[in-house]
Formats: structure tokens, C-alpha cells, sequence
């Protein structure tokens, strides 16, 4: 397994490497930092633009920037946003609002999608079956920003309804907030609601599909004719050896989803005005900056690779057909 | 009193009646056979005595277990049922354990769902009980296996090891060694025999096969068209089928004690195909993510074969044994991994390929599947017409031969504008076969073209099959694992174990005296449809599974499970074990060799035991 681990570990690097590369090459060469400052009016002194580029190295090679970047990533140090301020002093508070966002979305929408899907499953041509096609496929082919916002006029309507702020929708809490870790919770909690389930429904939408299929063969196969055989009425054979079998394809499907994830963040992240590391690719794109783009990229890579090494080893520990002789 | 009393029962699927009003009984004890071509509703019967039909089938009639109405009851009532008094084994062993639990545990539950106050380590106590029983050997340590760890006969083994955990009265088994070797089936039905003496259950044993039915059952329920067609003891049946199709279905099996159909010597003929010290190895790699190599499999190794002219030539073996590898590597017209092919004259490594295509229309393949094999977007008339085209046919040669093929095939003209679809599977085969002969080809590959068929078509394609080879005087590679059929087609038989010829001469000779301990106990495997002969026959039945071709034994290859072996001292074993026999004529046989050191010795003859 270490060996396994090891390996696996060196081809992510690799591939993060390459896609944190390419990004910074195209990002450096189709950037241009500098058209903020010259279309100032008044016009700025060229001396000073001159000045700006040689402070973002934009008179160097762009192999030779990313070097300079590449090393001094190295060495613990991620680099300055054109603006100046360091990436450290931002990535880790920005990092843990987005993992908040995609660690609950993953949970919520597996474990949801789950019962969506082993209920549609045993339900098969019923009433509650037909509806949860029809709304997973609705979600599934609404884009986020669309979902996101309506979900933000259903919130304001809720509260018109209730008559005060229940479900909040700009930023992550509230800075006026007084009191003790009550007040405090509530009030994050009541910002959390919106964001998480719009990065979740779709989330579950999917899930359920996959596990509804998965669902179906299962039903249909052998081994739980067997059971039921040995006396286990439907319930139990399900719930004995079905589920078992049935969540194993799920877990593959995490990689996937994982890439769907930060793509419904980066987008809800901006609906919501959470400052997490979805808002901060699109900030970096407004300022044409190669280096938060980067970063994020660099981010996003070690996630998805982190769910692939998960997701495997989730599959060994429940597969025994896959575990290595060692 | 009968201990079973099936009475008008009637299943449909929507409008579809898969069972028709059939009734039958089976006292206390007896084993009621229940045979019948595929989906004649034989498997919907069994499953709707014990409500593990789905949910849209519907049932009407009456099930009695015991004078109790079974159909109807509630599930938690029928739960109670199943696995206790009644249990029930199914055929495909491979897919019937649920993959990700271990086998004592899935044994275990079948304990304790029924006994809920036995506790864990009894009723794991008592799974490797069950395991040894059913001759798991060293079955406390398997017990902590999972299924893919077993070989399908001892997957079948723990499922009849659940199948008696609770000491039925009632044991459905259905089809349970269809999807077996005739070696392991022979073992099967051995531990079956054991169950039924242990526990004092009936059997209601469903098959397609009348030998395994002469040699088990009791009384024999013939089933066609969801009816039963006949219902007779055993000898009545066998001796004399009161209904004609029982008696079509008796005259259609191939028997491996059939009258031989010799075709009389043939002449002296050039070799169409030369195989020298042919060996395919595969890497074996393990883990699902990150593929390793960890062995080789011997999948063919070292396998010498000569076709003469207008010859037909059968490769015998159980699965696994390389016989299909064989015949890829030879497919191939290409160098092959070891050893030397020669097709037609001309040895494979040194074409060039204008020749290797030019030699590709004289060598022709069918396949077993008769359904994957036929593209389902073109007729059969563009299915024939397409290898004339491939090969520079014209427009006019192709409208007078593909009208020509179909005849020759037993279809008619006007079966061209279908589609595969359209035709049963034995139709299909025949198109198959008609495409493999459309450009004339001097050599025909055939592998297992007539497993996948029932009995009463396969006899058809067969008959087919014999009419050409004397019609067109074809030369034929035959693959099949079924001996009954080998018999009835070939000239000469090659039997294969584990990468390897160990036998090889004309059908009479090797059939009538077989010279390899394992050609003797494939021959004594195959059960006989007559119920006196077939329980008049002392049996071999092997010891243990075949060994796995990633680890083959030193020396002889067969000796794990050699029953001679057995029997030598260690001065004759010590050859066994050091050196693989080669192949050679033993004094007094023309045209048959064998690859076992002890041939000639007087155990073959003498110890046949059960
Ligand atoms: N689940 C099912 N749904 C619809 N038709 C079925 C189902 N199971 C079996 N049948 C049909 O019932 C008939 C009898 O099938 P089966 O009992 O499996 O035959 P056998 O076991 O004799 O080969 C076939 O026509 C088959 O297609
Ligand atoms: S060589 Fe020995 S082990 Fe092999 S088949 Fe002959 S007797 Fe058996
Ligand atoms: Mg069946």
C-alpha cells in the first residue's frame, strides 16, 4: 500500500505540476496587468507604468517568470498579487471557506443522493420515482449561477414571509454580529444554508442517477436471489448485501464530481459573496492575474487528486476484488 | 402423502405466459428431474414455488408444501419458508455469492436467519462444518476468503453447503452444474448426492441435460412451452417416451456411447496445418488501479497439431485450458510468441502481407456467440456479401453466391432482407457459418459453435455441419468442451490440459481407449441419457480443482489430480515429478499418442474407481 501510495503521489505531483505550468504560461501571455493603469484618466506617467511592469518582472521571458515563481513556491513562499498583497497572507482563511463549502456539499449531496437513489431504485415506475427523475434532471441541467440566484429570490421571499432575516445571502457572516458563540453560530449557520445547498443540489442530482443504476443492477442480480433464498425477506437482502454492492460505483464517481464541485463553487462562491477561493479565480481574472490564477489552479489540482487517492482507497477498503495482494 | 403438490400453476408476465397451468408432485425424499430446452419456463417455475419471482409476474394455481398454500403467503411468512424447509440453488455460481462478504459469514447467516438464538461462533462453527462437508478443503481457513477467491465449482459447493444448513425437506436446484467443466459437474453432482444423503431432502433438480437426469432423478418432468409434456419414472421415460417430443429430445442428444459414425479411412492427405511448440503466455497483473505484474500464465504451452486435408479435428478441454488461445494464435497469420505455424504450406513468420491477406480468405473462424457476432444494423444479406467484397468480388459474383450460401446453410433465399434479430439462435449460427464459407476457404476454425444452442437445434447445425465437411470436403479445427459432440464430428481428437496435448488420434481409438489418465476421467465425467447405463458405470471423479495455468505443477501437469498417480510407488512418481511427458505412441497404437510416462502400465486399464 505505501508503495502504492508513493507512486501515486509522484504522477499527481507531475500532473499538477503540468497543469499549474500551462495555466501560468497562458495565463502570462494572454494577461495584460497593466491596462488598468493605462486607461486611467488622467493618464498615468509612463515612467510609472514602466515601474509597475518591472515590479511584476512583465520585461522577463515568460519561462523565466514562471521559474522565478516556480522556486520561490518551492521555498514556501506563493508570491505577491499584482496589487501587492501576499498570496499567504489571503490563501488559508480563502482555502478554508471553499472546503467548507465543498466538504458539507460532498457529504450532503452523497448521503442525500444515496437515498434519493436506492429509494427511486425499490420504488422503480412508482409516483415518488418519476418525481425524483424528473427534479434530478431538472437540477442537473440548470447551470449554478441560474439555481444560485433563484435560490436567492426564494430566500428574500422567505423573509418578506416570515417577516425577519432567516436565511442570509451576502458573505460568510455578519461583522456586526455581538455576543457570545450562540449569536455567532446562528448567524454563520444562517449564511451557510443558501451556499451549501446550491453547490449540493446538483451534487445529489447526480448521486442519485448513479445510485439508482447502480441500484437497479444490483436488484436484478444473482446474489440477492441467493439471499432472499436463505430466508432473508427483500428488506434484509437489501439492506445486508445490496447496499454494500450498490454504493461501490459512488465512490469512483467522486473524482468526477470533485471537478463539477469547483466549478459550481467558483460560481456560487460569487453568487454569495463568499471570499473563498472560487471568488478569488474570478477576481484574479478581472485583474488579469497570472499568479492568483495559479494559485487557484494549484489548488484545485491537489483537490481533485486528493479525491482520486480518497476515492481509491475508499474503493480497496470496500472492494476486497480490488485489494492488491501484497 | 407428497411432501410438494404443484397443481395449474400459471406465471405471466404481463400478457406473456412463461408457465402454462402445469402441475406435478414430489413425495418425501424423491428427486423429481424437470428438463426442458431454455426458456421453456423451467427456472420461472422454481422461482415462483418460492415468490422469488419480481414483483409485475403474476401467479395463479396452487403450490402445496406440506398442505400448506404457498402462493399468497406473506413474505415474512415465505421468508421463514425458504432456506429452512425449502432452499434453493441456483445455476450461475459465479454471480450467485454476494462479492464483498466473506464465505463463512454468508454461510453463517444462512444459520442464523433461521436460528436467531444460536450465537455468532456456533453458527460460524457450523459454516465450516458445512464447508468441509461439501469437501471445501482446509475449510476454516477459506471461510475468511471472498467469493473471487473460489473457482466456480467450489463457489457451487458453499452454495450447496447453505442449501442443506438448515436440513431441509426440499432442495430446488436449478441447472446447478450448467455452467460447470464436465470434470467439476461430475464432482458437483457427487457433493449433491452427499447433501441429499445427509439431509433426506427431496430434490426438484432442473436441467437441460438428460444425462444428469438419468443418473440422479426419480421420476423426470419434461417441460416445453411452459407445459409439461410428460411425466414418467426415470426407466419409463428413457425406455419408452410416451410423448413425441420427448422422444425427438432423446434422439437429438449427442451421446459420448453413440455408434460411431466413421467415415471410413481417409486418404492420405497434405497437411493443411502445422502447429510446432506453440505457447502463448499472458502477464498476469494484479490491482484494479495501479497494474502490476506479478506471474505469467501458461495459457498455451508448448502445443504441437497437424490437420490433414479435408480433415476435422477436435480440441477438447475444460475452460481455461488454452484451447481458445490456440486457435487466436493461429487466426493470427502472424509469428506467434513461441513455436511455428504453418498454414497451408506456408509458415506464418515469413509472410509478407499481400500473402497474409491473400491467405486470410482460405482460413475462416465461427465463433460460439451467435449473437455477438452478427453486426444487428445489416441483413444477412449484406452480413454474407461482405467478406466477397472485402475480396475483390464483383457486384454479379455476389448476387448469385450469397442466394447460393444461404441454401447451402438450410436458409431461404429470402432470408437476406432480414436482420439477425429476426432469427433464432441456431439460424444465426447457420448465417455465421454461411459467411465463414462465402469465399471457399480450405481451412474453417470453429470454436464452440454449438454451445450456446439447445439441444434439439444443435443437433441441426451439427447434421449441418457433417453435410459439408463431405459436401465441400472441408478441412475443420473443432473447439468444444463437450465430448458427445466431438464424437459425432470429428476424425481426430486433440484433448488439452492446462496449455497442453495430452492426447491425440483418431475419435474411434481415443474414445474406445483412452490412453491419458485425464482423457479417462473427461470421458467418465460426461453423464450418459440412459438411466441403467449411467448408474451401471463406476466413475473417476478428480480430486480438487484444476491447478491454476499461472502456477502449473513441475512435471506433469495433471499429476494434482492424477488418480494413477495415486496409485504408483515413489519411483514411478518421481518421473511424474520431475520431467513433462512428452507426446508419444505407446506400442500398439497408430496415428495416437500420449504424454504420460505410465501409459503403457496396467493402471489404466484396471483401476477405474467411483
Ligand atoms: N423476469 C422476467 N420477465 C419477463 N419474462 C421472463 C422473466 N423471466 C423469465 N421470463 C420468460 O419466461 C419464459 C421461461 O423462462 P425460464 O423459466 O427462465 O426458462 P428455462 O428456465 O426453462 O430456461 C421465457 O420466455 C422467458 O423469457
Ligand atoms: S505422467 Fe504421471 S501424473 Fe502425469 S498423467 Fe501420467 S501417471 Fe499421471
Ligand atoms: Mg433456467
Amino acid at each position: 500500500m505505501g508503495g502504492y501510495l508513493l507512486r501515486r503521489g509522484v504522477v499527481g505531483l507531475a500532473l499538477a505540476f503540468c497543469a499549474v505550468f500551462l495555466t501560468y504560461c497562458l495565463t502570462a501571455l494572454t494577461f495584460d496587468p497593466l491596462a488598468a493603469l493605462r486607461s486611467r484618466t488622467p493618464p498615468v506617467p509612463p515612467s510609472v507604468i514602466a515601474a509597475k511592469s518591472a515590479e511584476l518582472h512583465l520585461d522577463q521571458p515568460v519561462p523565466q517568470r514562471f521559474l522565478t515563481w516556480f522556486l520561490a513556491v518551492v521555498h514556501g513562499d506563493l508570491g505577491r498579487t499584482n496589487s501587492g498583497t501576499a498570496i499567504d497572507a489571503e490563501i488559508l482563511d480563502r482555502i478554508g471557506v471553499s472546503l467548507r463549502l465543498f466538504v458539507l456539499g460532498s457529504a450532503i449531496g452523497i448521503l442525500l443522493g444515496i437515498l434519493v437513489g436506492v429509494l427511486g431504485a425499490t420504488r422503480q415506475y412508482r409516483f415518488s420515482d418519476h418525481v425524483g427523475t424528473l427534479v434530478s434532471f431538472v437540477l442537473l441541467s440548470t447551470p449554478v449561477f441560474l439555481s444560485a440566484t433563484l435560490l436567492k429570490y426564494a430566500a428574500i421571499e422567505l423573509n418578506q414571509a416570515v417577516g425577519h432575516n432567516v436565511l442570509l445571502f451576502t458573505g460568510e457572516y455578519e461583522p456586526t454580529v455581538s455576543g457570545g458563540f450562540w449569536p455567532h453560530a446562528v448567524d454563520r449557520l444562517q449564511h451557510l444554508v443558501l451556499p451549501t445547498l446550491s453547490i449540493a443540489a446538483a451534487q445529489i442530482a447526480l448521486y442519485s442517477r448513479y445510485q439508482r443504476n447502480a441500484m437497479l443492477d444490483v436488484l436484478g442480480s444473482d446474489f440477492l436471489r441467493t439471499a432472499a433464498a436463505k430466508g432473508l425477506t427483500r428488506n434484509q437482502a437489501i439492506r445486508r448485501h445490496g447496499l454494500r454492492v450498490a454504493v461501490l460505483p459512488i465512490v469512483t464517481m467522486l473524482v468526477f464530481s470533485s471537478g463539477l464541485m469547483i466549478v459550481g463553487g467558483v460560481i456560487t462562491e460569487s453568487v454569495f459573496t463568499w471570499n473563498g477561493m472560487g471568488r478569488w479565480l474570478i477576481d484574479g481574472i478581472a485583474t488579469q492575474d497570472t499568479t492568483i490564477v495559479t494559485t487557484v489552479t494549484l489548488f484545485v489540482a491537489v483537490v481533485v487528486l486528493l479525491c482520486g487517492t480518497v476515492s481509491d482507497l475508499l474503493y480497496a477498503a470496500l472492494d476486497p476484488r480490488v485489494r492488491e495482494v501484497r | 402423502m407428497s411432501l410438494l403438490d404443484v397443481s395449474e400453476l400459471t406465471v405471466s408476465f404481463g400478457p406473456d405466459e412463461a408457465v402454462r397451468g402445469i402441475g406435478f408432485t414430489i413425495g418425501p425424499g424423491e428427486v423429481l428431474g424437470l428438463v426442458g430446452e431454455s426458456g421453456s419456463g423451467k427456472s420461472v417455475t422454481a422461482q415462483a414455488m418460492l415468490g422469488l419471482l419480481p414483483a409485475r409476474s403474476r401467479c395463479t394455481g396452487s403450490v402445496r408444501f406440506r398442505d400448506r398454500e404457498l402462493l399468497g403467503l406473506p413474505e415474512r411468512e415465505l421468508a421463514r419458508l425458504r432456506g429452512d424447509r425449502i432452499s434453493m440453488i441456483f445455476q450461475d455460481p459465479t454471480s450467485a455469492l454476494t462479492p464483498v462478504l466473506r464465505i463463512g459469514d454468508q454461510v453463517a447467516e444462512a444459520v442464523r436467519i433461521h436460528r436467531p438464538r444460536l450465537g455468532a461462533r456456533a453458527a460460524e462453527q457450523r459454516a465450516v462444518e458445512l464447508l468441509e462437508l461439501v469437501g471445501i478443503p482446509d475449510a476454516a481457513r477459506r471461510a475468511n476468503a471472498f467469493p473471487h477467491e473460489f473457482s466456480g465449482g467450489m463457489r457451487q459447493r458453499v452454495l450447496i453447503a447453505m442449501a442443506i444448513a438448515n436440513d431441509p425437506d426440499l432442495i430446488i436446484a436449478d441447472e446447478p452444474t450448467t455452467a460447470l467443466d464436465v470434470t467439476v459437474q461430475a464432482q458437483v453432482l457427487e457433493v449433491l448426492r452427499t447433501a441429499r444423503e445427509v439431509t433426506g431432502a427431496a430434490i426438484l433438480l432442473i436441467t437441460h441435460d438428460l444425462g444428469v437426469v438419468a443418473g440422479m432423478a426419480d421420476r423426470v418432468a419434461v417441460m416445453r412451452e411452459g407445459q409439461i409434456a410428460e411425466n414418467a419414472s426415470v426407466t419409463d421415460l428413457f425406455d419408452a417416451p410416451s410423448s413425441p417430443y420427448t422422444a425427438e429430445l432423446l434422439a437429438a442428444v449427442p451421446r459420448v456411447d453413440d455408434p460411431l459414425k466413421i467415415r471410413g479411412e481417409l486418404p492420405q492427405a497434405p497437411d493443411v496445418l502445422r502447429v510446432h511448440g506453440l505457447t502463448r503466455h499472458y502477464p498476469l497483473t494484479t490491482g484494479a488501479l495501479w497494474r502490476r505484474r506479478t506471474g505469467t500464465v501458461h495459457a498455451v504451452d508448448g502445443v504441437d497439431l497437424t490437420v490433414r486435408a479435408g480433415e476435422t479435428l477436435a480440441l477438447v478441454g475444460e475452460s481455461g485450458c488454452g484451447k481458445s488461445s490456440t486457435l487466436t494464435d493461429i487466426l493470427e497469420l502472424r509469428a506467434p510468441m513461441g513455436g511455428s505455424i504453418e498454414v497451408l504450406g506456408q509458415d506464418v513468420s515469413t509472410l509478407d502481407s499481400r500473402r497474409r491477406r491473400a491467405l486470410r480468405r482460405d482460413l475462416q473462424v465461427v465463433f460460439q456467440d451467435p449473437y455477438g457476432s452478427l453486426d444487428p444494423r445489416m441483413t444477412v444479406g449484406e452480413i454474407l456479401a461482405e467478406p466477397l467484397r472485402v475480396h475483390g468480388f464483383g457486384r454479379a459474383h455476389i448476387g448469385r453466391r450469397v442466394p447460393e450460401l444461404l441454401d447451402l446453410v438450410g436458409l431461404r433465399g429470402d432470408h437476406a432482407q432480414r436482420f439477425p434479430a429476426e432469427f433464432s439462435g441456431g439460424q444465426r449460427q447457420r448465417v455465421a457459418i454461411a459467411r465463414a464459407l462465402a469465399c471457399e476457404p480450405k481451412l474453417l476454425l470453429l470454436d464452440e459453435p454449438v454451445s450456446a444452442l439447445d439441444v434439439s437445434v444443435r443437433a441441426g447445425v451439427l447434421n449441418l455441419l457433417r453435410e459439408l465437411q463431405i459436401r465441400l470436403g472441408l478441412s475443420t479445427v473443432f473447439v468444444a468442451h463437450d465430448l458427445a459432440v466431438v464424437r459425432n464430428i470429428a476424425d481426430r481428437v486433440a484433448v488439452m490440459h492446462l496449455g497442453r496435448i495430452v492426447e491425440c488420434g483418431p475419435v474411434a481409438e481415443v474414445f474406445a481407449h483412452p490412453a491419458h489418465p485425464y482423457t479417462r476421467a473427461l470421458l467418465s465425467a460426461v453423464p450418459i441419457p440412459d438411466p441403467v447405463r449411467e448408474r451401471a458405470r463406476t466413475r473417476i471423479v478428480l480430486a480438487g480443482d484444476p491447478p491454476s495455468p499461472a502456477t502449473p505443477p513441475t512435471g506433469c501437469r495433471f499429476r494434482t489430480r492424477c488418480f494413477v498417480f495415486e496409485v504408483l510407488d515413489d519411483e514411478q512418481r518421481g518421473a511424474c515429478i520431475r520431467t513433462d511427458p512428452d507426446r508419444r505412441s505407446p506400442d500398439g497404437m497408430i496415428d495416437h499418442d500420449v504424454a504420460c510416462h505410465h501409459a503403457e502400465t496396467g493402471y489404466l486399464s484396471g483401476g477405474s474407481r467411483r
